[in-house]
């Protein structure tokens, strides 16, 4: 036997919004039709899992609009112009002879000349005290040898921990470089060149 | 006619030849559910929206893969886990246990969890299941979509107001309503809710 009840009237119920009598009515029904029990039990949970999701909180606006500007930024990024160019070594004063005093002694100095693409890279170490260095460095147009601008200057040890170099003029400069293997990372309008292995302080 | 609400494979293709708007359809249709785990996860809001970030960015990265996945929530409740688990060792705050990482006691001693003796995986459910509510109703045809949004929200002004903003008769809101649940009941039953 099928059940007239109007399925309205069942969410009214559940929703308690019936008058006094119409909702003593249903009440009564429920005891004796499984179906519509069965509608208002699955009623008794949907409603209230559906607030539940229509209130689920969200991201502020701004990282929305991070998350929504993603592709744009990344494409930028990945721009063919401003490929990562890896930095090839010319000349190291320490390799060259009689430049480094007495064998065996630390030099006080050392002079590094990277070329990558349109770019030259001069690199200085000087040692500051015990085994501390500060280095010194400058980007140049390979073509008439103009200083290029520099955006940013990153040192990165073993470690993984980065310094960020700090610039005077067209100079950029690191203060109190331990000894040890680092990544220099230039970022120029154009190109981003890396060092990847930028020894400081002894040569071996 | 064209599908009014595209499937995520279908917006994962889009994104993938460059379609911006299918990104944006695709964030918006899991910003909540992202936001919302983290925020089970016990992570304060400024943090949530960290793991938001995050997460948006490797899903960009891993389109490709993801495409292939069967449930993008699933694939996402597994990446948020592992950031708020990585956000909380960076912090020390919360032991490695709490998280669910391992066996422990300490499950649903969540710091800050909002709700009580929550594990990560209870976490991830019920998250996943509310983005089976979301996509259910995101599914559902106007006017039920926007009349059950509105009418259920925790602000909702009542049925005058949403009757007026969806230019509908009052009297046609209480049946329409009841028809809309029907029709939300029955996609829920058929995904498998
Ligand atoms: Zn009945």
């Amino acid at each position: 036997m099928r059940c007239n009840t109007p399925y309205e009237s069942l969410v009214d119920y559940q929703d308690c919004k019936l008058e006094q009598v119409a909702a003593d009515e249903i009440r009564t029904h429920l005891g004796s039709c499984a179906d519509c029990a069965r509608m208002v039990a699955d009623l008794g949970r949907l409603v209230p899992d559906l607030r539940g999701a229509l209130a689920m909180p969200g991201p502020s606006q701004r990282a929305i609009e991070y998350a929504r500007m993603l592709p744009r930024r990344l494409m930028e990024e990945s721009r063919p112009s401003i490929g990562v160019r890896i930095a090839s070594l010319m000349r190291d004063s320490r390799t060259r002879l009689g430049a480094a005093g007495a064998r065996g002694e630390a030099p006080r100095a050392v002079q590094l000349l990277y070329e990558a693409d349109s770019y030259l890279l001069h690199v200085w170490q000087e040692r500051s005290s015990g085994q501390n260095w500060s280095i010194i460095g400058e980007a140049l147009v390979r073509e008439g040898g103009e200083p290029a601008l520099v955006d940013a200057v990153l040192l990165t040890g073993s470690d993984g921990i980065s310094q960020a170099a700090l610039f005077t003029d067209d100079q950029f400069r690191l203060q109190g470089v331990a000894n040890g293997a680092y990544r220099l990372q230039v970022s120029l309008p154009d190109a981003d060149i890396t060092v990847p292995y930028l020894l400081i302080g002894a040569s071996d | 006619m064209p599908n009014p609400r595209p499937s995520d494979a279908k917006l994962i293709e889009a994104c993938l030849s460059g379609d911006n708007r299918a990104w944006d359809a695709l964030i918006s249709r899991y910003q909540r559910f992202i936001y919302s785990l983290a925020h089970r996860l016990g992570c304060s809001d400024a943090d949530s929206d960290d793991v938001f970030q995050v997460a948006s960015l490797r899903l960009y990265q891993h389109l490709e893969g993801v495409r292939n996945q069967e449930s993008i929530a699933a694939w996402l409740a597994t990446l948020v886990r592992n950031e708020v688990y990585r956000l909380h060792r960076r912090r020390s705050v919360v032991p490695m246990s709490d998280l669910g990482l391992e066996e422990s006691e300490a499950a649903g001693s969540l710091v800050g969890s909002r709700e009580a003796a929550v594990t990560p995986e209870q976490a991830a459910l019920a998250s996943e299941r509310q983005q089976m509510l979301l996509d259910a109703l995101g599914e559902l045809k106007s006017p039920c979509r926007e009349l059950l949004s509105r009418l259920y929200h925790e602000d909702s002004p009542g049925y005058a107001m949403v009757a007026a903003e969806l230019g509908l008769p009052m009297g046609s809101i209480g049946p329409m309503r009841a028809r809309c649940l029907k029709r939300l009941e029955k996609k829920l039953r058929d995904s498998g809710y």
